[in-house]
């Protein structure tokens, strides 16, 4: 495995306000340097196996420290993506946070059975949800040990 | 003697004579009469003496003492002669041998040698006065006596004593017979005969013994034995006549027969006494009826014989039961049987038949007549085989199969098809029929058409199955929907969310990245974006938590409902400080925990929230518990609602007060009342305008 820390957040959102929004508190916090956004869930998981469009990024970048994954997108929604990257060797050790609105239950669950490490909910009011962001910048890019060695 | 008698003879025919001669000429005189009587006496005398010494008068003289000595030596009995002095002077071949002795030994012996010593007085004594009066003794009188041998045996002998009149003096001849044997003999016949007699007398007594056992045989038996004389009187009658009749019948009131009939039977019985009459010794039936004392009538029954011929009997014999109970019985089973019959026969819907072994038909009734002709075309008669007039291949072997197991002593019921030209269906039922001896003779077959029967059941069975389709389709419908419904609200909420995130985000952004180029105005109109967003948010979230709430299953346990009350309070905050809490002991009762949190938390809030306004705010708490149900109360004394309008408040989004009074959704009630009724309960107010309001809810107990 060739592990680099050239990424820290790989933000899976589709809404591009909600990204914006994201990215704007992130940056606001200094979190948002190596970030990658993507807006689907295939996407993501080109990403993830260096295929597709990012066909050539995963030796060069490695695995990201932490995946922000919205549930609500097309193609493939959150919980498929988090059911892939969680059952796969290569992958199921990064932690996933997963960001959405839903304050369903059965998706809360689902999520957890998956294996995501953490489950945050968007929450309407801005204020909360730039307090939400930049604890979890904080939480996942600083307080938290990601399992993948920081080349030296 | 002789001599001296021969001498008074002639001395009184002397006398006689002279005095005859000397007194004839005065024959009157006294004298005469002496003389007659003298001569009369003599006439008498000489008779006797004559007569008397008729037989053995016999004078031994030499002449004649050869010829004796021989008949005496050749005597087969023993012969001994004694004399005057007791002393044997002669004894015979035939005494030596008896006694055992030679003749010289015996001659001038006495004869008491001869006699054992317990008959010596007694012997001697006969001989004496034998010799002294000499009596004829004809054989068979003789003297049973007993002698002794030489050896001194003694044996049982007859002696006979005959005197004989020697010129010497008077002998006594003595005639000893041995009757040892004759003596034997005689004990024999006398031993035989007391056998005979014991024997005879067992006899008798068996006789007897059975004699008595019959007779109590007679008097005990249960049936009424009497006999009767030519007239038909009853001569006898064993004792059961009484116990059976009542009557006293021989010599009693009843004695002549026909006055103890029933009017309608007299004939009869007249008729067949008139047979045994002429034919004695026949055994004739009989069977009447006969009043008793009671004035009922007794069945009886029995025979009757012609026994004037027999001399035991002499008498017309009846042996006659009381058969009264089984005449009845015989009646009733014969009018049951009657009814049965008819009812049989009348039933149009039953169909009766009964079949033998060889499934032969040996009865059936109309109806089922009818109905082989009508479905198989046949027409059935008695004797005919039930399985031949099937004509159906088909139809005859399941009818063969149902049959033999009856025959092997199933009972069964069937519900099967039959017929050719017009096939039904019918409820069969089979019973085997057991003779006395519990054999199967054969089966009957109830049938009964129900054809009308399974072709409704069948058409309501269609019935339900469409039915049965549709409700299932509908359900699938219904489900469908739902979860339409259910991806609609989940989407809407989500995709609701998201603008209004955007809308918040960017005016805050604008707010403050771009504060300079914003006036307080500016500022302000951002705020209202911004609370609108946050309303429109709480509403979401509402509608989300109603519509969970309608989708979600509760589950019933027995739930403390002072301690939700409790946890309920503590968890919400209270904005006003003198806000005062009365919360009465409330019961555990079946429901579900989270909703009726829900329910609570709802409730209070609201109660807290419209008479927060008030400076001491009073929340009252309280139920109550009635045979089915448990009925609780939140009341305030905040501002109340007018009750016109009582309806509306469990409605989704219908407010009573307006959201510059109080802010709200209008969902809370609306959500209470969709999880109350959930559990089976109600929900309802009251209230007066600034006069506080009361929310009730009932739970079921069950």
């Amino acid at each position: 495995m060739n592990y680099s820390n050239l990424v820290d957040i790989l933000l899976v959102e589709d809404n591009p306000d909600d990204a914006e929004l994201t990215l704007r508190e992130l940056r606001k916090n200094n979190m948002a340097n190596n970030l990658i956004h993507v807006e689907d869930g295939e996407a993501a998981l080109d990403f993830l196996y260096g295929r597709g469009d990012y066909a050539f990024t995963k030796e060069t970048v490695g695995l990201p420290k932490v995946i922000l994954l919205d549930i609500q997108m097309p193609k493939l929604n959150g919980i498929e993506v988090l059911e892939k990257i969680k059952s796969d060797p290569a992958t199921k050790a990064i932690p996933v946070v997963i960001l959405t609105s839903s304050m369903e239950s059965p998706d809360i669950k689902r999520s957890y059975e998956l294996g995501a490490n953490s489950y945050i909910v968007k929450p309407v009011s801005f204020e909360g949800f730039s307090t939400a962001i930049r604890n979890l910048g904080f939480y996942w890019l600083l307080l938290n040990h990601p399992p993948t060695p920081q080349n030296l | 003697m002789r001599r001296l008698f021969y001498r008074i003879l002639v001395a009184l025919l002397a006398i006689l004579l002279l005095s005859y001669l000397k007194y004839k000429v005065h024959l009157f005189y006294w004298g005469s009469w002496i003389f007659y009587a003298i001569s009369i006496l003599s006439i008498i005398v000489i008779a006797i003496f004559l007569f008397r010494k008729k037989g053995l008068v016999f004078s031994l003289t030499p002449d004649n003492e050869q010829m004796f000595k021989s008949l005496l030596e050749a005597a087969p009995d023993a012969i001994i002669i004694i004399n005057e002095e007791g002393n044997i002077v002669f004894v015979n071949q035939q005494t030596e041998r008896l006694f055992e002795y030679n003749r010289n030994e015996l001659i001038n012996k006495a004869v008491a040698t001869l006699i054992p010593e317990s008959y010596k007085d007694l012997q001697l004594n006969n001989l004496v006065v034998s010799a002294k009066q000499p009596k004829l003794r004809l054989a068979g009188t003789s003297l049973e006596l007993e002698a002794v041998r030489k050896n001194g045996q003694a044996f049982p002998a007859e002696i006979s004593l005959s005197p004989l009149y020697t010129h010497n003096g008077i002998l006594i001849s003595a005639d000893v017979r041995d009757v040892t044997e004759r003596k034997k003999a005689q004990l024999e016949l006398l031993k035989l005969n007391e056998e005979l007699e014991k024997r005879v007398e067992e006899r008798t007594q068996a006789m007897l013994r059975s004699e008595l056992k019959f007779k109590a045989l007679v008097e005990n038996n249960g049936s009424i034995i009497a006999l009767f004389d030519k007239e038909l009187n009853i001569t006898y009658c064993s004792p059961s006549c009484e116990h059976i009749l009542g009557w006293k019948l021989v010599g009693g009131e009843k004695t002549f027969l026909l006055n103890l009939l029933h009017p309608d039977d007299v004939k009869k019985v007249n008729n067949v006494f008139e047979q045994v009459m002429n034919n004695p010794d026949e055994l004739y039936k009989l069977s009447f009826r006969a009043t008793d004392k009671n004035g009922d009538y007794i069945w009886l029954e029995g025979v009757v014989k012609n026994l004037f011929h027999d001399e035991s009997v002499g008498a017309i014999i009846t042996n006659l039961q009381d058969v009264t109970e089984q005449k009845e019985a015989e009646a009733k089973i014969i009018e049951t049987q009657i009814m049965l019959r008819s009812s049989i026969e009348s039933s149009q819907n039953m169909s009766v038949s009964f079949v033998d072994k060889e499934y032969r038909y040996r009865f059936f009734n109309n109806a089922h007549k009818i109905s082989m002709y009508h479905i198989y075309d046949k027409k059935i008669q008695a004797g005919d085989s039930m399985l031949d007039s099937i004509t159906l291949e088909k139809d005859k072997v399941i009818a063969a199969a149902n049959l033999d197991r009856a025959f092997n002593g199933e009972s069964h019921i069937e519900i099967q098809q039959y017929g050719e030209t017009d096939r039904g269906y019918y409820e069969i039922r089979f019973n085997p029929v057991y003779n006395e001896c519990n054999e199967i003779i054969g089966a009957t077959v109830f049938s009964f058409n129900i054809t009308d029967r399974i072709l409704s059941e069948q058409a309501l069975k269609r019935n339900e199955v469409e039915l049965e389709k549709k409700v299932q389709e509908r359900t699938e419908q219904l489900e469908a929907s739902y979860r339409e419904m259910e991806a609609f609200t989940y989407s809407v909420s989500h995709d609701l969310r998201a603008p209004l995130r955007g809308i918040a985000g960017f005016t805050s952004i604008l707010q403050r990245e771009y504060a300079e180029h914003l006036d307080a105005e500016g500022q302000r109109i951002a705020n209202v974006i911004k609370n609108n967003t946050l309303k429109m948010g709480t509403l979401i979230d509402e509608l989300l938590n109603f519509s969970r709430v309608s989708k979600q299953q509760i589950v019933k346990e027995k739930t403390n409902m002072g301690q939700l009350v409790t946890e309920t309070i503590e968890s919400t905050e209270i904005k006003n400080p003198n806000t005062k809490f009365e919360i009465d002991k409330l019961p555990s009762v079946p429901a579900d925990v989270n909703t009726l949190r829900q329910v609570w938390v709802n409730l209070i809030s609201n109660a807290l929230k419209y008479s927060a306004k008030k400076e001491t705010p009073e929340i009252k708490i309280s139920s109550i518990e009635n045979n089915d149900e448990y009925i609780f109360s939140v009341s305030d004394n905040g501002v109340g609602f007018d009750e016109t309008y009582a309806n509306k408040l469990f409605k989704v989004f219908q407010r009573l007060h307006g959201p510059k009074e109080f802010e709200g959704t209008g969902v809370g009630l609306a959500i209470v009342e969709k999880i109350i009724s959930k559990h089976g309960g109600r929900v309802w107010a009251s209230g007066a305008v600034n006069n506080g309001a009361t929310f009730y809810f009932s739970l079921p107990k069950r």
